[in-house]
């Protein structure tokens, strides 16, 4: 059997440990943009600081891909023939295989305004982004970052520890989309304030200006001009999912899948940020994103491509994180709406807003204060009936665990 | 026990995948070999094959602190992965020591010997306190102290704890020896059979009593028991000695105290079920607390978990920990677990700091001038004797 994964994030090496565990045999071929191993892309954050080594990034061990009989291709696919079970590469050549897994994640195109191809323009994307964006950082001198949500913070935060002075441009107007909802945002608003960070809401990137090819300044939407070392780019990526002409596809490019990760093509697998699975429970194709999902994504569609019968649950989706440095955690349907019931409570530096069904935790989220969070996440797997608890579920101060026992369950500590 | 171990297994793998690999754990790690990267740690909690290199030093010496678990920025618990690791070594600890084995019942007849001879031993010093040790009639009462094995400790601890029952006139009933054995500290060893066994006689014990709240002077105690009770969906409720004497404290005539003081939090007790601030509460009604530089979540750990592995690595974790104290500007060290207790004393009478636990310090507070006082009359061990002075008289 051939194997051909598509992308080398937390989605495409999971799949391969997975189809290596199922079958020893098989070929496994995997294509990647950037000629490094897997490695740990959430932690750019902490690489760029310096504060991890280059071979301390790789996420598997280095002897893995021999052992494992993984074979890296640095090159990027441009196309797919489902028909021929093939993929076109940018060096021209054509690969066969018999399953394929579409796991390339999602990319920033440069914003159409003047000046966006000057040098001081930055993503935070790739391990050469974080290299770049530390060489750049002068402690007193300005970044101007565009963006609010999960691009953007990180590296406001990186920029911020390396004393640079740090004017966040949020044209969608709330900082932490998509995760938060307004209160949510309000919380990271302030704390970026506090640490010295100039957040513009709703004001946009107009023009890049450069002196001799480097950016030298930038105007806002709003006219203003902000004199400045760099530019970042920290717009959230859109789904890579164009290879496929024949596959259903969500408005924004990304690929629809079942809970098997399969597209409707046969024997063509997605993952991670590429892709969209089905949820029986929204009745809709939904976007379960962060690192956690595209690893569970990846270990179900490597087990199924290879023989296996396993299922993604979106319901059980969970994420843990930091917004900006504000700790979140946001697990199963926590912005579900209809005939759910919401309730929600200040915490010591944050939020927690829980969502209930029919007597049952559905979703939650955990802004500021983590405590208890595994075991809201465990009521909502096991689909614990939590009624007469709402209000004690907001606390941090309870013995939470009991709330497990009528499913013989506990959480460890 | 496969139960266990499945929600153990299937935590592991959900941890695994999460791990973002920014090494905070490791870097906030005592013990950890500063070469081990996570992504080798990953791979060796992942694999079917038992540890080996760094990963196996890292199971061994692993004391279950929990420093690694509040400094993750996605909230895995690190600390039972390497547990994962513990239960997959081709051996325990090599200082899994035999006193350990000994625990619990059901033994051997050749151990059952060994027990009798223990306990036989360690009478003459107990006196009172021997009249409990793995008793088999046990009555009902609300109030239960569990002391295990902590019973046997040199620091006198527990007599004292009886003693302040006594004063409060409660009717309690306790359950300690070797036979009533928490199952603690094989758990944090891997041997997750042999836990889960003591934790279930433990809990057979416990109904015979059918108190409403269990009262526990070690950290490891409190956990196992805050577990079997969240397992078994019993009715009482564990808590710390701390806890119970905060709820008790406006029923002793309580002076405050002059020197300033520190607290150094029990891993068990304020990182993992978050309540240092019990403590601090009772402190602070006591005398002037003053904090250490690492406290709350990111104090350091007495090692005691660790069996001996590492003795040097231990003495210095000790030391600067006393060191700390001192630091502060405090003469004196409260701790809220026996364990932690014994495990400071040595570099605390060295250096000039007294480590005294929580109970002791409440019974030094208690005013001597205004009628009866709590007297340990349990109290028989002569290292204690010599920790604390002469007992003071009764009466006013």
């Amino acid at each position: 059997m051939r194997y051909c994964l598509v992308g080398l994030g937390p989605a495409g090496a999971r799949a391969a440990e997975a189809i290596r565990a199922r079958d020893p045999g098989g070929e496994i071929t995997v294509f990647c943009d950037e000629a490094v191993p897997f490695y740990f892309r959430a932690s750019l954050p902490q690489y760029a600081l310096g504060r991890l080594r280059r071979d301390e990034m790789w996420a598997l061990p280095e002897p893995f891909y021999a052992q494992a009989r993984v074979e890296r291709v640095a090159a990027r696919v441009t196309g797919v023939d489902p028909g021929a079970r093939t993929v076109r590469t940018t060096d021209g050549g054509e690969h066969p295989y018999d399953r394929l897994l579409l796991a390339c994640g999602t990319g920033v195109a440069a914003p159409e305004v003047p000046g966006s191809d000057l040098d001081g323009v930055v993503r935070f994307r790739t391990l050469a982004d974080a290299e770049a964006v530390r060489a750049r950082c002068e402690p007193g001198a300005r970044a101007v970052i565009l963006g609010g949500g999960l691009g953007a913070l990180p590296l406001a935060w990186v920029a911020r520890r390396l004393e640079m002075k740090v004017t966040l441009l949020v044209p969608e107007g709330e900082v932490g989309a998509p995760w938060l909802d307004a209160r949510g945002s309000q919380i990271v608003y302030r704390r970026l304030v506090e640490d010295g960070v100039d957040v513009r809401l709703g004001e946009g990137l107009a023009a890049i200006e450069g002196e001799r090819g480097r950016v030298a300044a930038v105007r806002t939407s709003g006219g203003k001009g902000i004199a400045c070392r760099w530019v970042g780019l920290g717009l959230d990526g859109t789904p890579r999912g164009g290879l496929l002409e024949d596959a259903a596809e969500e408005p924004d490019g990304a690929l629809r899948v079942n809970a098997r990760m399969e597209t409707r093509l046969e024997g063509v697998y997605a993952a991670g940020d590429a892709c969209r699975v089905w949820d029986p429970d929204h009745d809709a194709y939904v976007h379960p994103t962060g690192w956690l999902a595209a690893s569970l994504q990846g270990r179900v569609a490597g087990e199924n491509m290879a023989g296996g019968s396993r299922a993604f649950a979106p319901a059980h989706y969970h994420h843990a994180g930091m917004v900006y440095d504000v700790p979140l955690v946001i697990m199963g349907r926590y912005d579900a709406g209809g005939d759910a019931e919401v309730t929600s409570a200040p915490s010591a530096d944050g939020y927690r807003r829980l969502v209930f069904q029919d007597g049952r935790l559905i979703g939650a989220t955990v802004l500021g204060d983590r405590r208890h969070a595994e075991v809201l996440r465990r009521a909502i797997e096991l689909g614990v009936d939590v009624r007469g608890y709402e209000l004690q579920l907001l606390r941090t101060d309870v013995d939470l665990n009991r709330l497990l026992r009528p499913a013989g369950e506990y959480h460890l500590y | 026990m496969d139960a266990i171990r499945q929600t153990l297994k299937a935590e592991v793998e959900r941890g695994l995948a999460a791990c973002i690999g920014c090494n905070e754990c490791m870097r906030a790690c005592p013990v950890a070999d500063p070469t081990l990267r996570i992504a080798d740690l990953n791979f060796a909690t992942a694999s079917d094959a038992p540890p080996s290199g760094a990963a196996e030093r890292l199971a061994v010496e692993c004391f279950q602190c929990g420093l690694c678990v509040p400094v993750c920025p996605v909230g895995l618990e690190r600390d039972g992965m390497v547990l994962w690791l513990k239960t997959r070594m081709e051996k325990p600890p090599p200082q899994y020591i035999d006193d350990l084995k000994h625990k619990g019942s059901g033994q051997p007849v050749r151990r059952q010997v060994e027990v009798a001879l223990h306990n036989l031993r360690r009478r003459p010093r107990m006196k009172g306190l021997a009249a409990h040790v793995d008793k088999r009639d046990l009555k009902r009462a609300d109030t239960l102290f569990f002391f295990g094995c902590n019973i046997f400790s040199e620091t006198g601890l527990a007599a004292k704890v009886l003693a302040l029952a006594d004063y409060l006139q409660l009717d309690y009933e306790v359950l300690g020896g070797l036979r009533s054995c928490c199952g603690w500290c094989h758990y944090l060893a891997g041997d997750l059979e042999r836990a889960e066994t003591l934790m279930e006689h433990v809990h057979g014990r416990i109904l015979k009593v059918a108190p409403k709240e269990v009262v526990t002077i070690g950290a490891e105690c409190y956990t196992a028991l805050r577990r079997i009770a969240a397992v078994r969906g019993e009715r009482f409720t564990p808590v710390t000695c701390t806890t119970w004497i905060r709820s008790n404290l406006d029923r002793f005539p309580i002076r405050r105290l002059e020197d300033p003081f520190t607290f150094h939090d029990a891993c068990h007790v304020t990182r993992k079920m978050g309540e240092g601030e019990e403590a601090r509460r009772v402190l602070r009604q006591v005398g002037t607390l003053v904090e250490m530089e690492r406290h709350g979540d990111a104090g350091t750990c007495c090692g005691r978990h660790q069996f001996g592995v590492n003795p040097a690595q231990l003495e210095r974790i000790r030391r600067d920990r006393i060191q700390m104290a001192r630091e502060a500007g405090a003469t004196r060290m409260v701790v809220e677990c026996v364990r932690c207790l014994e495990a400071f004393a040595p570099a605390g009478a060295e250096l000039d700091v007294e480590v005294m636990d929580i109970v002791d310090l409440v019974y030094d507070a208690i005013r001597k001038d205004s009628g009866p006082v709590p007297r340990p009359v349990h109290f028989g061990s002569p290292v204690a004797s010599r920790r604390e002075g002469p007992v003071p008289a009764e009466g006013a």
